[in-house]
């Protein structure tokens, strides 16, 4: 299924793109992520634990930038994983770019998903809401981190 | 014997059922709780084609509550490919599944393995721990490319061909050179599910002292089910029972035999030696109950100016799933119905059945005729553009006229097709006239004006009913002079207990009242073999009337001995037996069954008897002795089918904008011989129209590039709510058939045939200003303004 967000951080646009492949940060700025261990700079692996309504679902998998472009701000990443516990998997591309807005930047995240096993059954309907929230949670992280004080102080965008 | 039906039969009785399942009193599998039970729950695939490289159960053996693991390895022998529900001839590469998967998935959620717990959560927290180590191979998911796809369901079937159907009469090859004009379309259908209220469900019990298996299943062949489980397990037919309680809703999804479920839990039951339930979730329907529809024809249409049809073909292509259980039985019904009611001289159909990594196919209500209907509809729809003509026009001249049947198509898809009666022409006038045509072009033309898109859709259609020849009735006078029956065709709803009850006291001349029928349950009458194929009143009503019959003529046997007359003088009427000539003389039937009895010694008489007939009665019945009991079997064999036919019409109202289509007026004009019940008939039409609508404007089942089902949940399948169903002008003709006694046609299915080949007439005649095309199945609201856009880039181009 194909999932689009956006989300818009108040910061340069380079900055925030450095930001978003650097691994070891963003992954602190995703909810759920944990354990992320660099295999090369461009693969790592971790664990990814959701939440969709009653069912608790933890992916062990990799994570691989396909492709960057720093000029254009526009990078892929490809993940994959299977379920800890249980027979289902994940298969996502995401590609994400940043272009550079009037206050700071403007980041969009386009994910072609792929799921298998208990979490297919919940639909797109419940998947996108849960991206959603993910995604949400993790641009405000980002705009914690990257937002100047004053900037923070004045009201976060929406 | 026909003559006879006069109370009852015609009428619309209360349906007797209806206290209880609209009360909700009804008992269905997951209200049955038996002593002990135990919870059991599946372990599915979560790919759609993959090798197992292994399957490790030991934490599921270990976890909490748990009493038993199956795995494929578990079921020895018993885990053999399950057999096929019919044998099948044009099956090049027949395959059917085994009861639990071992090295080799072939859809998502295709049974592993199976976990019996205390409870549901248990059991389905067990599943989890199950490893199962996929090697992911390529999936054939596009119907389209799947013959030549790199993914193979089946390693040995290299070109993912399961078999081949074909039939043609005439010489199409000579009329297609000749004709004068030849029209084409490709036709795309897509893959629906048949959506009961209730899934599945089993609760199975083994009794191990008396070695007996007792499972309640929610079937529509509580009689193939039980014939085939003594045969599976070893067990003597006469230690199997298996009962369908009340089942909600069916729609061909619940005839397979077997499921894996069907085996699996009552295997389950006998191991651990206590009752086992296992209720399907909505997401185990979606990904593991039967699906069907998915065809893509490339069908042409031969005719002269005139608009007289020479010659139809059509090439198609079929979405078998991964298994064929049910060989090419869909496809056949798709072959017999594509001329409906047309004379059409040449005809020939090929098309093959085609694996993909899905759902297994089987038939869904309507089960291969809504894509016949669709196709045909959509040729005459090509035709009446060519010709500049009315397509009604097309269809009138076309229709086999009411003097030529019975008409033999000339196909010979397993016997001869030959239409037992029927009525087409009347039928078709009367739907134009229901559906207001005559003045719906000025109509259309007004709304036009208003910027208001209104179109007409119209098609006959035909309906081969009532397939596999035999059903069984068993009928007895119980001790207070009730009527009662006992048959192992099974209802999911469709009022069994009400119309087959007419058909008794009509047969014997009782009260409704004084008449029980028992369905579904193989204790009382295991003849038979299910409900399908619109055959419940056609098999299951005739050999009521056959058992029934023959219980009167006992009671007729009996009475004249007792009455000291002819036979052919008594007379049974309201539940009354009496003499001709002499009304006086009348006992109640519950009488005479007392005086049978009890050889005349302990009858009392009825309110009403006559007291001097009653006294002559019980000396002659003292003489006589007894006891004397009145019990028949009745078995009806009907080889040839039954044809019931249609026309459906609709005005729509389609918003270029939205793509949104309203149904303004729809017509349903309906043959199905004699009806019994007119009530139960309207229900039946009515509720495979709702059916109909899902399928043209609301249902689809998507899976994804690797054969991942997307739509698993009513969130994201759309079923028609009451909003959809449009107020609906309905019409019955009754032209009795001629090939069983009570002139009879089912009427399961008729409703939903017609309706996707309507719809799409409809919308595209609403949207002839912007040249629009239909020629798929579902259309959504996005699908209908990407329509509307290409016609006018074509145009601009």
């Amino acid at each position: 299924m194909q999932l689009d967000h956006a989300f818009a951080v108040r910061a340069d646009p380079d900055a925030t793109f450095a930001f978003l492949l650097d691994v070891n940060r963003v992954a602190g700025c995703i909810p759920g992520v944990t354990g992320v261990e660099e295999r090369d700079p461009d693969t790592f692996v971790g664990t990814l634990k959701v939440k969709v309504g009653p069912v608790g679902i933890t992916y062990r998998g990799t994570a691989t930038i396909v492709s960057r472009d720093a000029s254009a701000r526009q990078a892929t990443l490809a993940a994959e994983g299977i379920e800890g516990v249980g027979a289902g998997r994940v298969k996502a591309t995401a590609v994400m770019a940043v272009e550079p807005t009037a206050d700071g930047s403007s980041v969009t995240i386009s994910t072609d998903l792929a799921i298998a096993g208990r979490l297919a059954g919940f639909g797109r309907g419940i998947i996108d809401g849960v991206a959603k929230r993910i995604v949400g949670e993790m641009a405000d992280c980002i705009r914690t981190k990257l937002e100047s004080p004053e900037a923070a102080t004045s009201g976060r965008p929406d | 014997m026909a003559e006879g039906l006069a109370r009852y039969v015609g009428r619309s009785v209360p349906r007797v059922e209806d206290e209880r399942l609209v009360r909700g009193r009804g008992r269905y599998v997951d209200d049955i709780d038996l002593p002990g039970q135990l919870h059991g729950a599946f372990l599915r695939s979560v790919l759609a084609n993959a090798r197992i490289r292994s399957i490790d159960a030991t934490a599921a053996r270990e976890a909490p509550g748990v009493r038993l693991v199956l795995t494929g390895a578990d079921l020895g022998e018993l885990n053999a490919p399950l057999p096929p529900f019919v044998p099948d001839p044009n099956m090049r590469n027949p395959r059917t599944q085994l009861p639990l998967a071992v090295d080799r998935v072939r859809y998502v959620g295709e049974a592993i393995a199976f976990v019996v717990a205390a409870d549901r959560y248990l059991a389905e927290d067990a599943a989890a721990l199950i490893e199962v180590d996929y090697e992911p191979l390529p999936a054939v998911v596009d119907l389209a490319t799947a013959t030549a796809a790199e993914g193979r369901v089946h390693d040995e079937v290299p070109d993912n061909v399961a078999g081949d159907v074909h039939d043609s009469t005439g010489d199409p090859d000579a009329v297609f050179a000749a004709a004068p004009f030849v029209e084409r379309v490709h036709v795309s259908i897509e893959r629906s599910t048949a959506s009961p209220i209730e899934g599945r469900g089993i609760n199975a019990a083994w009794d191990p002292d008396a070695g007996r298996l007792t499972m309640y299943a929610s079937t529509q062949a509580p009689v193939p089910l039980k014939g085939g489980l003594s045969r599976l397990l070893g067990l003597d037919p006469d230690r199997v029972h298996v009962e369908a309680p009340d089942v909600g809703g069916g729609f061909g999804s619940k005839i397979m035999v077997f499921y894996p479920e069907e085996i699996v839990v009552p295997y389950a039951a006998t191991r651990v030696g206590a009752p086992v339930k296992w209720t399907e979730d909505r997401w185990e329907y979606f990904v593991a109950a039967n699906q069907e529809r998915r065809q893509i024809h490339d069908a042409e249409i031969a005719f002269d100016a005139e608009g007289t049809i020479l010659g139809v073909r059509t090439r198609f292509l079929h979405d078998g799933g991964a298994y064929t259980p049910y060989g090419s039985d869909v496809t056949h019904n798709t072959a017999t119905h594509v001329l409906g009611q047309y004379r059409i001289p040449a005809f020939e159909i090929s098309g093959q059945v085609v694996f993909t990594n899905k759902v297994p196919v089987s038939p869904y209500r309507g089960a291969g005729r809504p894509q016949a209907v669709f196709v045909m509809e959509r040729l005459v729809g090509a035709m009446a553009r060519r010709l500049g003509r009315d397509p009604n026009e097309i269809r009138r001249r076309n229709l086999i006229p009411k003097d030529a049947f019975p008409y033999e198509t000339g196909l010979h898809i397993k016997a001869p097709v030959t239409y037992d009666s029927g009525n087409y022409e009347e039928a078709f006038d009367e739907a134009l006239e229901l559906v207001e045509a005559r003045t719906f072009r000025s109509e259309q033309a007004a709304a036009r004006e208003a910027g208001r898109y209104l179109g007409l859709g119209v098609a006959p259609y035909i309906e081969a009913t009532a397939p596999a020849r035999n059903e069984a009735c068993g009928a007895r006078l119980d001790e207070g002079g009730r009527l009662v029956l006992a048959m192992g065709l099974a209802s999911q709803g469709q009022g069994h207990e009400t119309v087959f009850a007419q058909i008794a006291a009509d047969t014997l001349g009782c009260g409704f009242e004084d008449v029980a029928v028992r369905t579904g349950n193989t204790a009382g009458e295991d003849a038979g073999i299910g409900t399908f194929g619109s055959r419940g009143v056609v098999m299951g009503g005739n050999a009521v009337a056959l058992a029934v019959r023959e219980l009167r003529e006992q009671l007729v046997r009996f009475a004249a001995d007792l009455f000291e007359a002819t036979p052919a003088d008594i007379g049974i009427a309201d539940g009354w037996v009496s003499v001709a000539g002499s009304p006086q003389r009348r006992l109640r039937i519950a009488t005479l069954v007392a005086l049978a009895g009890s050889g005349g010694a302990d009858a009392t008489a009825e309110p009403g008897d006559d007291p001097a007939t009653f006294e002559a009665a019980r000396r002659r019945a003292a003489v006589q002795g007894g006891p004397t009991t009145f019990e028949a079997h009745g078995q009806a064999d009907l080889p040839a089918m039954t044809f019931a036919s249609g026309v459906h019409a609709a005005i729509v109202e389609v918003d270029p904008g939205t793509g949104g289509v309203r149904i303004l007026r729809y017509v349903l004009v309906h043959d199905c011989g004699r009806i019994v019940n007119p009530t139960i008939v309207e229900g039946q039409v009515l509720g495979g129209l709702a059916q109909g609508i899902g399928g043209a404007l609301l249902e689809r089942l998507v899976f994804d590039e690797d054969g991942q089902p997307q739509t698993t949940s009513f969130m994201d399948f759309r079923l028609p709510t009451v909003d959809d169903i449009p107020e609906v002008r309905l019409a019955h003709f009754e032209t009795p058939s001629t090939l069983n006694p009570l002139g009879v046609k089912g009427t399961g299915e008729a409703g939903v045939i017609p309706v996707s080949a309507v719809i799409a007439e409809a919308i595209e005649d609403a949207l002839a200003p912007f040249a629009v095309r239909v020629d798929s199945m579902p259309l959504f609201p996005d699908e209908i303004v990407g329509l509307i856009e290409r016609a006018r880039q074509a145009t601009a181009a």
